[in-house]
């Protein structure tokens, strides 16, 4: 009784670590694909984003696919900017 | 003996069986190659003839009444190498087309588009007739699509489509906030527009169907009907943004 129990609870741990981290990767692959977006709304070449650093509240540094790098944030009158580094 | 005579028998018959079958197979082989040389192609179109020498005399009383005189003019100087080409390739086809003598007149110019292509002259009549037929339908749609652009005009609800740009989640919250700003520029052109001192109409106009694009590009893939809805808006919401009065109430 005790392996099963300790079977079925290694099992819950694992499903809810997995599910997390895909929740994570789904929210990653949305924030990935928003900047995209936006860099490519502001005429910049890029691609697609491959990976983004959060720096604050709507506020990131994203790398693109072509090598690109963008800051990509909302400025105090609410503009969102696009800023090649 | 009856068994010697039958023995003679068979031999007779297997022996006559034998020269009749390599006559046969010969025959079959003066046929096959005919064909291929110009100058057995007379004998191949002797037997041919029957169709292919009553094909030009009809051709022609048909073609006149029925094409217009280009096709007769181009027809005849082009029917002899049709005639010889069509033969080798139709050895068989004949028979077949044996048949069918009812349709000679309409079977020619079948012949020609179906076993070679390379007399294109006969097949662009052939196609001009269906093409002159296809415009009329497609010239037609046209112009019930003008009253369908009216419809959604007076159906737009303004708001509501506001509402589901702001909800929906095929669109993240940073192009949101982006498109916003692109929006309240283009708004503040238009200001400056019905003040008399914006760019012009048509450039609005570009700038409006660029935006429009970007949006309807955000929203096709993840909100379809959101999507189709902004599309079916894009007059009705243009319409607004010209009219002063219309402009001055969003505002």
């Amino acid at each position: 009784m005790k392996t099963r129990m300790k079977g079925w609870v290694l099992v819950a741990v694992m499903t809810t670590l997995f599910g997390a981290s895909s929740l994570a990767g789904a929210q990653d692959a949305a924030v990935l694909k928003d900047l995209t977006a936006v860099i490519a709304l502001h005429g910049q070449s890029c691609g697609e984003v491959v990976s983004a650093v959060r720096q604050g509240e709507n506020d990131y540094l994203a790398s693109c696919k072509d090598g690109n790098r963008y800051r990509v944030f909302t400025n105090a009158q609410g503009r969102v900017v696009v800023q090649k580094q | 003996m009856t068994n010697i005579r039958t023995d003679d028998q068979v031999r007779t018959t297997a022996a006559v069986t034998s020269i009749v079958l390599i006559l046969a197979s010969g025959a079959g082989c003066m046929r096959a190659t005919a064909p291929t040389p110009t100058v057995a192609v007379a004998p191949s179109i002797a037997p041919a003839p029957p169709p292919v020498a009553s094909a030009p005399p009809p051709m022609a009383p048909a073609a006149a009444p029925a094409a217009p005189p280009p096709e007769t003019d181009a027809t005849p100087p082009t029917s002899p190498p049709a005639v010889d080409l069509v033969p080798p390739a139709d050895a068989v086809p004949p028979v077949v087309d044996a048949p069918t003598p009812d349709q000679r007149a309409t079977r020619v110019p079948s012949r020609a588009p179906a076993p070679s292509p390379s007399p294109e002259q006969r097949s662009t009549p052939r196609l001009s007739p269906s093409r002159a037929a296809a415009p009329p339908p497609t010239q037609s749609p046209k112009k019930p699509e003008a009253p369908v652009k009216v419809a959604p005009s007076p159906t737009l609800d303004f708001t509501s489509l506001e509402a589901r740009l702001r909800a929906t989640k095929a669109i993240g919250v940073l192009t949101k906030l982006s498109l916003k700003n692109q929006i309240d520029d283009l708004l503040h052109e238009f200001k400056l527009f019905h003040q008399g001192r914006g760019p012009a109409l048509s450039t609005l106009r570009e700038r409006y169907d660029l935006l429009l694009m970007k949006i309807l590009s955000l929203l096709q893939n993840d909100d379809a009907g959101l999507a189709s809805d902004v599309s079916a808006s894009r007059e009705a919401i243009w319409a607004i943004l010209v009219d002063p009065a219309k402009f001055a109430r969003i505002n």
